[in-house]
């Protein structure tokens, strides 16, 4: 018998990355909350809700409604720098 | 380099392979690593250019996984030029390559082939055309499929709800003729070009019509087939691709008719009233505006018409695209892998 058999894998494989979670809040009082809306039917709707309850619960320093363009292509650069400012996001799918 | 996976024989290797989800669900060709090199020495690459990215999965992809992917679709490395373009034209931000691969909607990649290439490798582009028996078609588009769902991790996200069997492969070439200007001329390359283009697509609709004369009866006909209201196309501004038979094609030409004129023909015909269309309660898309009439597509480029199929019979192809022009385009890519990828 030969020696074995080597092949080799074709998915991507685990990459050492610079990024980490982010920090988790106890509490949004005082945050800066970002919602993304993917631009799927109603997910305004969905998200306007939970942005409501939110209120009700928490007191928002501001929050930051951001629309997509549509739900299929990431997020813009331009969208990323206005995510940073805040201490949380909520992104949500509406279908 | 990729991982090295010892193994005891080939068959192992396949059954290895079903466990680890890296197929189709039909046996893939291990891709050892003197096959994966075969292909890369084909495009004259090292397997560490990098070929794009797919950033909604903080995915990236080289040259090698490319390879060693089109080995396990069956792939002759003389294929390899055609997957790469292929894979670059998907992967171009325009393709939009997230969406169309894992959306509920179920689109498959079509990837038409244009040029001297065609003949160079046994492509298909006359009988059974979107059906078996030709390697080079089955492979390239099962290559291309391996690389966005294997080492583009899109099997981890796809949410297709149907789908269609063009999701295995769906790999066609145009038969092109001196008197049809072939797709990628009219896209802007030259005939001696080689180019692969994509199209994130629906299923294919069968267009039979054995009886007209001419070709407005002809096309009314292809029209017809084209504006189904529970399509992407008849909702948003989305492209189609309509390959035209040898038969249906003669019967176009006799009369004189040029690509662009048949364009123009569907573009005018292959519409319904807005009033019917909301009479069945499909939204239509607000970039459509307030037009009285939905068109198959937004302008007459937009229907992409392609020869192909057998000679005899009249039945050529209409295949609907996914979502909207906002989402995915059609990418035309010229064939020439020895200056492609980034390091």
């Amino acid at each position: 018998m030969a020696g074995p058999f080597i092949v080799l894998n074709p998915a991507q494989e685990s990459t050492v990355s610079s990024e980490k979670t982010a920090n988790r809040l106890t509490t949004l009082d005082d945050k800066v909350l970002a919602v993304v809306n993917n631009g799927k039917r109603n997910s305004d709707v969905i998200l306007q809700t939970l942005l409501a309850q939110l209120q009700q619960s928490y007191k928002l320093k501001d929050v930051i409604w951001i629309d997509k363009k549509n739900a299929s292509l990431p997020v813009t650069d331009v969208m990323l720098e206005q995510l940073q400012s805040c201490h949380a996001v909520i992104a949500g799918v509406g279908d | 380099m990729s991982e090295q996976i010892a193994l005891n024989d080939p068959l192992e290797a396949m059954e290895h392979f079903f466990m680890m989800g890296w197929t189709d669900g039909l046996p893939v060709v291990p891709p050892t690593p003197e096959k994966v090199e075969a292909m890369l020495k084909e495009v004259g690459l090292t397997g560490s250019e990098i070929m794009g990215k797919i950033a909604e999965r903080n995915s990236v992809i080289t040259s090698e996984k490319v390879a060693i992917n089109a080995v396990m679709a069956g792939c002759l490395p003389a294929y390899m030029p055609v997957v790469l373009a292929a894979v670059q034209a998907v992967l171009d931000p325009a393709f939009g390559v997230h969406g169309p691969t894992v959306s509920t909607g179920g689109a498959a990649t079509l990837v038409i082939v244009n040029g001297p290439i065609i003949q160079q490798i046994g492509l298909n582009s006359g009988k059974n055309l979107m059906g078996t028996g030709h390697r080079a078609n089955l492979t390239i588009g099962r290559a291309v499929r391996f690389v966005l769902q294997i080492a583009g991790a899109g099997s981890k996200f796809d949410q297709t709800t149907i789908g269609h069997p063009g999701k295995i492969s769906f790999c066609i070439a145009e038969a092109e003729r001196e008197d049809w200007e072939p797709l990628h001329v009219q896209r802007g390359f030259q005939r001696t070009d080689s180019t692969v283009t994509v199209f994130a697509s629906e299923g294919p609709n069968q267009i039979y019509n054995h009886v007209a004369t001419n070709p407005e009866q002809l096309l009314l006909s292809f029209a017809d087939r084209m504006t189904p209201f529970s399509t992407f196309n008849m909702q948003r501004n989305t492209q189609c691709v309509v390959v035209v038979c040898p038969e249906h094609l003669a019967t176009i030409q006799k009369y004189g008719w040029d690509k662009t004129r048949v364009q123009q023909f569907l573009f005018d015909h292959a519409r319904r009233p807005r009033a019917d269309l909301e009479k069945f309660g499909f939204p239509v898309d607000s970039a459509l505006g307030d037009k009285d009439w939905i068109t198959v597509a937004p302008s007459p480029e937009d229907i992409l018409l392609v020869a192909g199929g057998g000679p005899a019979g009249s039945f050529s192809s209409y295949i609907p695209g996914w979502a909207s022009k906002d989402q995915s385009i059609a990418i035309t890519k010229p064939i020439s892998a020895a200056d492609c990828g980034d390091t």
